[in-house]
Formats: structure tokens, C-alpha cells, sequence
């Protein structure tokens, strides 16, 4: 799965991992870890991530071809 | 790095109990200390303080519990086909199987953090601190005390310094890993017998996350140039060397000298056979009771002779009165060693017995797990040397705490505690 929520964090105004992670109610280490594609987040992470990000979810995570059943 | 909430200040206070217990009473404690590891994972599985912990921090929670009740479970079932084949064992051994999987437990959860630079120095100051505490409550005196706890100390500072340098405080960790074995294995080859259980097991309670730590360390991101960390390169490979030889050193040193007799391959009374490693050296079963060595040993027991046909240790089939005192016999960790000459050296008590007034400890798996030698030991002429208290008692005036270490000087004075 492909993530981009390092990118939107920076094209919304440059928030900090910590600043995104109080937002959505997680650790740092959290967001680090989905940053870098070690964990992926359950749907209602998901939905807060792209809310604090102005997004979609659909915007911010994408399967990748290897993904599909 | 996490910072101190509710259920920290909780289990710090539950460990400084188990401390003051350790410290007292000197019973009870350690099973506090699990409690006290124990209770961030069970508040956040039963619901509470939700607030403490995310959804990641969740899921590596339950994979590490899953992972620590794999090796539980692998532990049981050892235990269980160990006792089927006539192993007695005692609590201690299912004590040490859970202190395994409280080990998984506590390295698949640092693991699935995935950050080098938290991992490392994170074990390496667990394993400091929990050698310096276990250090402290050796006791003993000022200048012992001291030579106790330096060595968890150092790790502690290792692992402050690895914060800065990683892949240094890496290095030396997997250096010092690889001495300690190399000792260890030597002293195993040239005494002719395998490590005894508990060394064994204190050994892999130390040295795999020792051995994570340094591997996580050495793979820990190089800093970024121009950045205020210190050169590695000449410190990292100075005090390579100097663990290297240090740790030679003493390894050389540990090798007893080998003078004595032959094993008593041709009489009448043994059954000797080589180990099939010859460096293992021979044993001979004494076919029924007899004096040997100027001592009467029971049909059955084991004597062992090392590579230079030493005579370093018996063992005992059962439970068995040896020289007026009833020692642990059943299984081959349990070595009763002696003098060249067969008399005496350290043994293990099968209860609680007294010798020459104290009252020393049995025979326990947990003590040698803890580097708390239990054992009796004894001086060449045959005279008490030490033992650990098994009760408050009073030696020549002094109050001896129970758990305390009792060491008489070769005129039969204590030693110490001073």
C-alpha cells in the first residue's frame, strides 16, 4: 500500500509529526511508522489522518498492484 | 522516547517495593518485578487508560504477548518431557521458563518499535540496571559491593553512550558477547562438563538481548554529516581491542591448572566410559557404595574427571547423605565438585542444612540464576569456607540477614558480611 501523508503533511502547511499525531490522538512513533510504510493504519486512523490532513482517505493511501487479490 | 504517565509512576512504585523487599526480606520481590513489567500491557488489555496507548501500540502489544506465550508454552513442554524422563525440577525451572518468555515478550516489543536508537540503549540499559541491582543485593562489603555493581554500571553507561555513538556501543556489546561465550565455552571444555543449567540459562537471559541489541545498534542510520557526534573510528577500535584482550584475559585465566590422578579406568569397582567428546573427559559410575577418596560415596554416583584426567566433580543419582550432610543429586546440572584429592570443594545442599552453626540454603535454580551461588563451599584442608543464609541467624556475635552470603577466613573467622 502506498502512503503519502508525509507529502500532504508538508502541502498543508508543514505539520510537524508530532503536531499531526496529537491531532489525530496517536504517538509520534505512530505516524512515524506509517510514514514509512511499517504500519498500516485502521480505517478510523484513516478517516481522522485524511480529515487533519483536508483530504481523503483515497488521496492518502493507495493500493498498489502487488495488493490486489 | 515515551514520556513518564500514570502507569509508569504505578509500576516505579511497585518496583521500588519489590527493592525494599529484595533488600529486607529477600522474598517475594521478583515476582513484584513481573507484576511491575506486567502492568501496562494488562490495564491497556483490560480497556483502562485508553487514552495511554494508540492502535499501533496495541496490535505490538498483543504480538508480543502472542510471542511470549509461543516460548511459554515450547518451556512447558520441555519441562514436562524433561520430568516424563525422570528430571526432578523444581519451582525455579518454571520460574525460569516464564523470566523466557517475559524476555520475548520485552524484545518482540522493543523490536516492532523498529527504531535502532531507541531498541539499543533501551536493552542495554535494562540489562545494566537489572545486573547492578542484582549486584547490590549480592551485598557483601563496601569493596565488594563495589566490584558488583561496576559491571551493570558500566552497561548502563554503555548504553547512555550508545544514544550518541550507536554503532560503537554496538560493536563492543557483540565484542563482549562474543568474550563472555568464549569463556564461558572454554571453561565448560577444559572443566570436562557441560554449563550447568542455571549458568546456561542466566547466560541466555543476558547475552540474546545483548546480542539484539548490538545487531539493532550496528544497523542504527550513520549520523548526518556535519553533525556534533564524536569520530567513532579510532575510540570504536581502541576499545575493541581492549575488550578483546580483557576478555582473552580472563578467559586464559579461568583455565584450572590440571595435576592428579588418572580415572579409575581399571578398577574393579567403576564403569568408565569417555564422553564422546574427548575433550569432554571420562566418567566412571561407582557400581555400589564404597569409600572413595576417603569418603563414602553411594552406588550410583557419577565421578567426573576432565581431559587431563582430573578428578573436578561427582554427581549423585538421588538425593544422598554424603559426609554427614544430604545433598541435591538427580541430574546433571547438579555437579558436586571437589578437590583434586576428592575432598570437598562446593556443594549443593538438598534442604536446608547447618554447617558449623549457619544455616545455608538449598540447592536452587533461581539462585544460580541470579549469579546468588547458593552453593557450600569449602576449604582444601576440609575446613567451612561460605554459604548463604537460609534465616536471620547470629555468628560470632554478628547478625547474619537471611539471603546474606556467610564467608568464614581459612582460621574459621567470618569474613564477611563485615
Amino acid at each position: 500500500m502506498r502512503q503519502h501523508v508525509r507529502s500532504l503533511r508538508f502541502a498543508r502547511g508543514e505539520k510537524s509529526q508530532a503536531d499531526l499525531a496529537a491531532r489525530v490522538g496517536v504517538s509520534r512513533q505512530t505516524i512515524v511508522a506509517i510514514e514509512k510504510g511499517d504500519y498500516s493504519p485502521s480505517v478510523k486512523l484513516a478517516l481522522l489522518l485524511a480529515r487533519a490532513l483536508n483530504t481523503t482517505v483515497e488521496k492518502l493511501f493507495e493500493l498498489e498492484a502487488r495488493d490486489h487479490a | 522516547m515515551r514520556k513518564p504517565d500514570t502507569i509508569f509512576w504505578m509500576a516505579s512504585a511497585i518496583s521500588a517495593v519489590a527493592v525494599a523487599l529484595a533488600v529486607t526480606v529477600d522474598d517475594g520481590w521478583l515476582l513484584l518485578m513481573v507484576g511491575a513489567y506486567l502492568l501496562r500491557p494488562t490495564l491497556l488489555a483490560m480497556g483502562l487508560f485508553p487514552a495511554l496507548a494508540d492502535e499501533r501500540e496495541m496490535l505490538n502489544q498483543y504480538r508480543a504477548g502472542n510471542a511470549a506465550f509461543g516460548v511459554l508454552a515450547l518451556g512447558v513442554v520441555a519441562l514436562t518431557i524433561a520430568a516424563m524422563g525422570g528430571t526432578p525440577l523444581d519451582s525455579g525451572f518454571l520460574i525460569a521458563v516464564l523470566l523466557l518468555a517475559l524476555m520475548t515478550r520485552a524484545l518482540t516489543r522493543l523490536v516492532l518499535d523498529g527504531d535502532a536508537m531507541i531498541i539499543g540503549p533501551r536493552i542495554l540499559l535494562a540489562i545494566g540496571g537489572f545486573l547492578a541491582l542484582f549486584g547490590f543485593l549480592e551485598g557483601g562489603e563496601p569493596g565488594a559491593l563495589l566490584s558488583h555493581v561496576v559491571p551493570g554500571a558500566s552497561i548502563i553507561v554503555l548504553g547512555v553512550a550508545a544514544r550518541r555513538w550507536p554503532r560503537a556501543a554496538g560493536a563492543i556489546v557483540l565484542v563482549i558477547v562474543a568474550a563472555l561465550l568464549w569463556q564461558f565455552i572454554g571453561t565448560s571444555v577444559s572443566a570436562g562438563r557441560p554449563l550447568p543449567t542455571g549458568t546456561a540459562m542466566a547466560m541466555t537471559l543476558i547475552l540474546i538481548p545483548a546480542v539484539v541489541a548490538g545487531a539493532v545498534l550496528l544497523r542504527a542510520p550513520a549520523r548526518e554529516p556535519g553533525s556534533d557526534s564524536a569520530p567513532t573510528g579510532t575510540g570504536t577500535s581502541a576499545g575493541v581491542a581492549l575488550l578483546v584482550v580483557a576478555a582473552l584475559a580472563a578467559a586464559s585465566s579461568a583455565v584450572p591448572d590440571s595435576v592428579g590422578a588418572q580415572p579409575p579406568s581399571a578398577d574393579p569397582r567403576f564403569e568408565c566410559k569417555s564422553r564422546k567428546n574427548a575433550a569432554f573427559g571420562t566418567d566412571c559410575r561407582l557400581t555400589k557404595s564404597d569409600t572413595v577418596y576417603g569418603r563414602q560415596l553411594p552406588g550410583g554416583a557419577v565421578l567426573h574427571y576432565d581431559s587431563a584426567g582430573v578428578y573436578v566433580f561427582y554427581s549423585l543419582y538421588r538425593n544422598e547423605t554424603v559426609g554427614g550432610l544430604e545433598l541435591a543429586g538427580g541430574h546433571d546440572g547438579i555437579s558436586q565438585e571437589v578437590y583434586p584429592d576428592g575432598a570437598a570443594q562446593a556443594l549443593w545442599l538438598a534442604r536446608p542444612q547447618e554447617i558449623e552453626g549457619v544455616p545455608c540454603r538449598a540447592f536452587s535454580i533461581l539462585g544460580e540464576l541470579f549469579q546468588r551461588t547458593e552453593r557450600a563451599k569449602f576449604y582444601p584442608n576440609g575446613r567451612f569456607r561460605s554459604c548463604r543464609s537460609a534465616q536471620d541467624t547470629t555468628i560470632q556475635g554478628r547478625l547474619i540477614k537471611k539471603g546474606r552470603n556467610v564467608e568464614f577466613d581459612a582460621t574459621g573467622n567470618v569474613k564477611s558480611p563485615g
